[in-house]
């Protein structure tokens, strides 16, 4: 064998060595030994992870998916991947009691492996209407042993959901698009089955999109004026787009009515992914407020 | 008795005749040469002949029969291509073993053929040489190589017959005379060779009879003193020659005025 | 040392290190398990030894890593082999799977399944379908692409390599189209399923996957093994290889429906992964020249090697994430490619 390709297989042989001595750190993964019932929790849903922290759980995670990103502290915790993309021997290696999440989270083949691992595999619907939302907290207070936490949790948010809904009582509801834009591109547009979609429904408001398509489809200029927005919500994905940046990259949303009447409200995009949590009471009511600003 | 014989071979493709009505009979033991302007249709003989193209009309009779099966027919019947493709980096003793692709020999004697067959084209020291390294003449000449190694073994079923289709294009007039000698040889051993060459003096010195083809159809056929005329030249080649008679070897000469 | 020595003595090394690479593969992830444990497991399955090793660890060795590793190996021989007797095939070496289509067929029918397949098999009561219908428009698309690129570049006198090559170029750019508009009416999650999907993954790998494989691709690489001889043939030139016996018309056709089948299934099983039919066969032709019959068995274990080590790092590196493992092979193989590339150039020049 020449030399030549001895030097090049030496090259490409190289970063498996050195992934190989990554492992070592890569296996060292926090063990704090914890008290007697508490208990190793993998999330895979942010709605689920902000829960599991508003019950005062969040102690016993060990780790998050990559679409749990509040409260803060949660970027501490390692990261599974995204939701749909998770895998069975990294999350086996976090020796965990149990995997939550929900009805979203994936590849089958991969919970499959797990609960015959013999893994603990809770999973929820993550349709978001208001009962869903309570059940959802009072499965998980009940799995985590915090009943009471749960109860006082659905209560302040059951108590903003229906301040919400007073706020509307009796009034026609508001065309309310959401937008989440995109720099330099078209903003997609949340149809039915959205986070979006439901907020804007706990909120009050009505989706004119609801009724033309599923998830989030961009729409053209002429299709936006035709839904005739009152109130247009938005999320740039955490990069701080202002109301006139916005309209400046998109100027057609000024001939909409919420254009002209500068209602056109940001949200925190983070809430809209992985399922409703327990924020929604409070910023259902603040959309509310938005909407009805005369009650 | 044995024998390669095309048998009123015509070759259509839409309204163009690029073979017309061809017979030729190549017997084993002589040297058979096709001349022929560009686009006479010698290519297109060879195809038939190597069964490369079904011809619309007529036969290919190989050792009285016309179907062989492949394996066979490659045991009897060496091709030398124009040119090839070939464009891996084989060694010379690589690309010429294939030639005993064929064949039923062990490796120990197939590469003692291969070397045989490299000394008759001059070529044994190109042996471990890699074969995208080589000259045009070079490559040519491994190619022959590989062909003599696969009609190398005489057969019990029929005799060998090998098909040069312008072994000489690329090669310097050294190897050229060397190439046709080494047909004449293989003729001496019981092959019979057919070989296109735009040489006519080569083809007149070398060979044992000469077919010219012109416009897909034979405008001659016969022994080269017979066939290389002043009115034939003229009428096929359109060039205006003398022809005289070569002072050693008692063939034609031919002569451009 | 001359090249047959050479090619024996790689084909001994790689037979060992196969293996070699098994085990390692076997005892590598984010769970940590010792050498001896997994001899253990094994033994105790059978029946030799009564070991104490725990569940969880014999769960992990027996459900994930040995049919990962298994569908790894046989996934990555499959490629590589394919490529090799690809780039034999058509005389070029630049030739992989994925220029004559038959991956982005494969992959256009596994995105129809991705992303349509609730809507297509939603009338079929049996769930077994549904659960591979990816699966199955993988391997149709793959075997439905080869097939018309095939009859494209036929005529009545034999195939053309060049109009394949060309054909194939139109039909990627085709299913390249049909991709887009699947990523267009896709929503949200679907569209994730399906990016994933393209980057590749055997970290689904079942014992079922495993049977699958090893009846499927296993005869694929034990008879493209022994096309060698005729590979080497058609290397000269169709003509030529005619002239030396060999039936090019069957021959070609066979080889292209069993490097389709080759590919479908791989992906269909583990999605996209590139360069192992590139590179492998490549490294294998520096080192002992381009023989096919050292270079088809030879790939075909580089290319189970080399499948593996990627999924070793795509394992570990973000755990307890996981990497897609195409793009671990491509990280690895677009960069050695470029390399290969460039010094082939400086040598030209």
């Amino acid at each position: 064998m020449n030399k030549a390709i001895g030097k090049k297989l030496a090259a490409a042989l190289l970063p498996l060595t050195l992934s190989f001595s990554a492992m070592a750190t890569v296996i060292n993964i926090p063990q704090e030994t914890s008290a007697t019932e508490e208990k190793r929790i993998v999330s895979a849903g942010s709605g689920i992870t902000e829960i599991i922290y508003a019950l005062g759980a969040g102690n016993q995670l060990v780790a998050v998916d990559l679409t749990s990103n509040y409260p803060p502290q949660v970027n501490k915790l390692p990261k599974l991947g995204y939701h749909k993309q998770l895998s069975a021997e990294g999350i086996l290696a976090l020796k965990p009691d149990m995997l939550i999440g929900t009805d979203d989270m994936g590849p089958d083949t991969t919970i499959t492996q797990l609960e015959m691992a013999g893994l603990n595999v809770e999973s929820f619907a993550t349709d978001n209407s208001a009962d869903n939302i309570h059940n959802r907290i009072r499965s998980l207070a009940m799995l985590l042993n915090k009943e009471k936490e749960g109860e006082a949790l659905w209560q302040s948010i059951d108590s903003d959901l229906k301040a919400a809904e007073k706020l509307a009582e009796g009034k026609d509801k508001p065309n309310v698009l959401f937008l989440l834009a995109m720099e330099g591109r078209t903003p997609s547009v949340s149809g039915s089955g959205t986070e979006a979609n439901s907020l804007i429904k706990l909120a009050g408001g009505f989706n004119p999109a609801e009724a033309q398509f599923n998830s989030y489809k961009p729409l053209s200029n002429e299709s936006l004026l035709t839904l005739a927005p009152d109130v247009i919500i938005y999320s740039d994905r955490g990069r701080g787009l202002t109301m006139e940046q916005l309209l400046d990259s998109q100027p057609i949303l000024k001939q909409t009515p919420a254009g002209k009447n500068a209602r056109i409200i940001p949200v925190d995009g983070r809430l809209l992914l992985g399922g409703l949590g327990p924020r929604t009471g409070e910023i259902a009511l603040s959309l509310a407020k938005a909407f009805y600003p005369e009650s | 008795m044995s024998s390669l014989k095309v048998q009123n071979a015509t070759v259509q493709i839409g309204e163009k005749t690029l073979l017309d009505d061809v017979s030729i009979t190549v017997t084993p033991g002589e040297v058979v040469t096709v001349l022929g302007p560009n686009g006479a249709g010698k290519s297109t003989l060879m195809k038939v002949i190597s069964g490369e193209r079904k011809p619309s009309s007529g036969s290919v009779i190989l050792n009285d029969r016309e179907d062989w099966r492949l394996e066979q027919q490659a045991l009897m019947l060496g091709v030398l291509p124009q040119s090839s493709s070939l464009s891996f980096p084989f060694t010379v003793e690589e690309v010429v073993i294939l030639g005993r692709i064929p064949c039923a020999t062990d490796r120990t004697e197939n590469l003692a053929i291969v070397e045989a067959a490299l000394n008759e084209v001059d070529g044994l020291h190109l042996k471990d040489r890699q074969y995208t390294t080589l000259s045009g003449g070079e490559r040519q000449r491994v190619h022959m190589a590989r062909v003599l190694a696969q009609i190398w073994n005489e057969l019990d079923f029929g005799k060998r017959y090998l098909l040069l289709d312008e072994p000489t294009s690329a090669l310097d007039p050294a190897h050229q005379q060397l190439t046709l000698k080494m047909a004449r040889k293989q003729a001496e051993k019981g092959v019979g060779v057919l070989v296109i060459l735009h040489d006519l003096n080569l083809a007149a010195r070398y060979s044992d009879r000469l077919v010219i083809l012109k416009e897909g159809g034979i405008a001659a056929q016969g022994t080269p003193h017979e066939v290389l005329t002043v009115e034939t030249v003229k009428a096929v080649f359109n060039v205006d020659v003398t022809i005289s008679e070569h002072p050693a070897h008692h063939c034609p000469l031919v002569i451009n005025n | 040392m001359n090249r047959s020595r050479k090619s024996a003595l790689l084909l001994i090394v790689l037979a060992v290190a196969l293996p070699a690479v098994i085990v390692l593969s076997v005892g590598t992830g984010p769970v940590s398990i010792a050498p001896l444990d997994i001899l253990y497991i094994l033994f105790d399955r059978l029946g030799i030894t009564d070991s104490q090793v725990s569940d969880q660890t014999r769960l992990i060795v027996e459900s994930i890593r040995m049919p990962r590793t298994l569908m790894g190996a046989m996934i990555g021989s499959s490629l590589a082999i394919a490529g090799a007797a690809m780039q034999g095939l058509f005389r070029n070496p630049l030739a992989d799977p994925s220029i004559i289509g038959v991956s982005s067929g494969a992959a256009l029918g596994a995105g129809i399944g991705i992303v349509l397949g609730g809507a297509l098999f939603a009338g079929f009561s049996s769930s077994l379908l549904m659960d591979y219908s990816v699966s199955l428009l993988a391997f149709a698309g793959g075997v439905l692409t080869t097939w018309i690129v095939y009859k494209m570049g036929t005529t009545n006198n034999g195939t053309s390599v060049a109009t394949m090559l060309l054909a194939g170029v139109a039909i990627s750019a085709l299913a390249g189209a049909g991709m887009g508009i699947l990523n267009y009416i896709a929503d949200d999650a679907t569209l994730r399923s399906l990016t994933f999907w393209q980057m590749g993954s055997i970290g689904g790998a079942n014992w079922n996957s495993v049977l699958l494989c090893f009846t499927l691709l296993g005869p694929v690489i034990f008879m493209l093994c022994r096309y060698g001889q005729v590979l080497n043939a058609m290397l000269l030139g169709e003509s030529e290889a005619r002239h030396l016996g060999i039936d090019v018309q069957k021959t070609k056709l066979k080889l292209i429906l069993v490097t389709a089948m080759a590919v479908g299934v791989s992906v269909s099983v583990a999605g996209i992964i590139g360069f192992v039919g590139l590179v492998v066969p490549h490294l294998i032709r520096l080192m002992v020249g381009p023989d096919h019959r050292t270079l088809l068995p030879a790939s075909a274990m580089l290319g189970g090697i080399l499948l593996l080590a990627a999924d070793m790092i795509a394992r570990v590196a973000v755990a307890p994430a996981e990497l897609p493992i195409g793009i671990v092979t491509a990280l690895m193989g677009a960069p050695f490619f470029m390399s290969l590339l460039w010094q082939q150039r400086k040598r030209i020049a």
